[in-house]
């Protein structure tokens, strides 16, 4: 029996959830109508607050599947879902830190419409 | 240049697709130079991970020591501000923009706490020496981003090119600028291969971030004085790079000197022992 099957799936579902939620976001904020301030300010924090919560699980990810791998390569079991997760992990990472970093200007830019709301 | 570029309908900043780009190919180097050392794909994922938690926040910190004078100026008109404008001013202005230097420093301080804290994924003694390669590499990617996105510009000259349009550095537009960055990218990238030749003849084992310590300083020393943007808080006729560029420098000549003298140390005392 795999003793490290069940960390394997969690850090799988974590890198999974890192790439899809920064999209989940962008597509809600797409649907907003930023012809106004207030939906402008909608639109930045849905996109900001998607990409933060994207970057913690995609972190929290990369340190279960790393440590799953390792737990899996020391049992002799394959590591197959925890590399999966690895990846997906990083990439969802990277996407959202890019996209975060990216959109610096956008927190002034929000915090100018709050302003003026 | 474009500092942002449409992929999938989303608006991407060309410098974080250079940084992601660097990252990745600094990683695979560290990954092929050392998968004969028992060091697997996690290590080097978390090993990039600790190293970015440290970079990012260095980073921010020394921009903020940039702009000491402007924190301190808005602390003594508090009362001007409301809460927001306040958060918008401190970390969107004064904090929001990264120094490489404070990424390296925060990096590898980082990497440090790791290694003395638990070696699980990173082990300073094997790994240091690769990462000390796979910094100017990313650094290479960096300031081409850098070029693309038309911050950390030359000064105005005849030779270079002249930008029109950029809205983030309106500074940057309608003059014609030396690209410093391109030149810089290009010194990291030779920089690269040097370590990594050093590397692969096992020379200056355990201590190739001090090589790179005594060639990247004189690099970026010397090309400030090439950089049109005032922007990164200058004291005594010198950026804060400059200044920094000195200090690793020094930081460098003091291990190498201990080294030596420990040196000369373990020679006197080797017929003693034997």
């Amino acid at each position: 029996m795999e003793t490290t099957k069940n960390k394997q799936i969690v850090a799988l579902v974590l890198g999974i959830a890192s790439l899809v939620i920064p999209n989940i976001g962008t597509s809600i904020s797409n649907a907003v109508d930023t012809s106004t301030n207030s939906g402008s300010l909608t639109a930045g924090i849905i996109v900001i607050v998607a990409t933060l919560v994207a970057i913690i699980v995609g972190i929290i990810g990369m340190i279960k599947s790393a440590g799953a791998r390792k737990e899996a390569k020391e049992a002799g079991e394959k590591q197959i879902l925890a590399t999966i997760g690895l990846i997906t992990s990083i990439v969802g990472t990277v996407e959202s830190a890019i996209v975060f970093f990216s959109c610096g200007l956008c927190i002034a830019c929000v915090a100018c419409a709050a302003a003026s709301v | 240049m474009y500092p942002f570029i449409e992929i999938f309908g989303r608006t991407i900043g060309t410098y974080g697709i250079l940084a992601a780009i660097g990252m990745f190919a600094s990683a695979l180097c560290c990954y092929l130079l050392l998968r004969k050392k028992e060091v697997y794909f996690e290590d080097i994922a978390m090993t990039g991970l600790i190293f970015a938690a440290g970079a990012v926040i260095g980073a921010h910190i020394v921009y903020g020591f940039t702009n000491t004078d402007k924190i301190i100026e808005l602390f003594k008109n508090l009362k001007d501000y409301n809460f927001i404008s306040f958060v918008q001013t401190l970390f969107g202005n004064y904090f929001g923009g990264m120094v490489f230097y404070g990424g390296l420093i925060g990096g590898l301080i980082a990497l440090v706490i790791s290694d003395k804290v638990s070696q699980k994924y990173f082990r300073g003694d094997v790994m240091f020496d690769a990462v000390a390669v796979a910094i100017p590499l990313f650094h290479t990617f960096g300031r081409i981003g850098c070029f693309l996105g038309g911050c950390c510009y030359g000064v105005s000259c005849d030779v270079g090119f002249t930008v029109h349009g950029n809205t983030l550095y309106p500074a940057v537009n309608d003059v014609n600028r030396l690209p410093i960055q391109l030149i810089e990218s290009a010194l990291n990238l030779i920089l690269f291969f040097v370590l990594l030749v050093l590397y692969k003849k096992g020379k200056f084992q355990h201590r190739m971030l001090i090589v790179y310590f005594y060639i990247y300083p004189v690099i970026r020393f010397t090309d400030e004085f090439f950089r049109g943007d005032e922007i990164r808080g200058f004291l005594f006729g010198l950026s804060t790079s400059q200044i920094i560029s000195i200090l690793l420098f020094l930081f460098a000549v003091a291990v190498t000197v201990i080294d030596v003298s420990k040196g000369k140390l373990q020679k006197g005392q080797t017929p003693v022992n034997t």
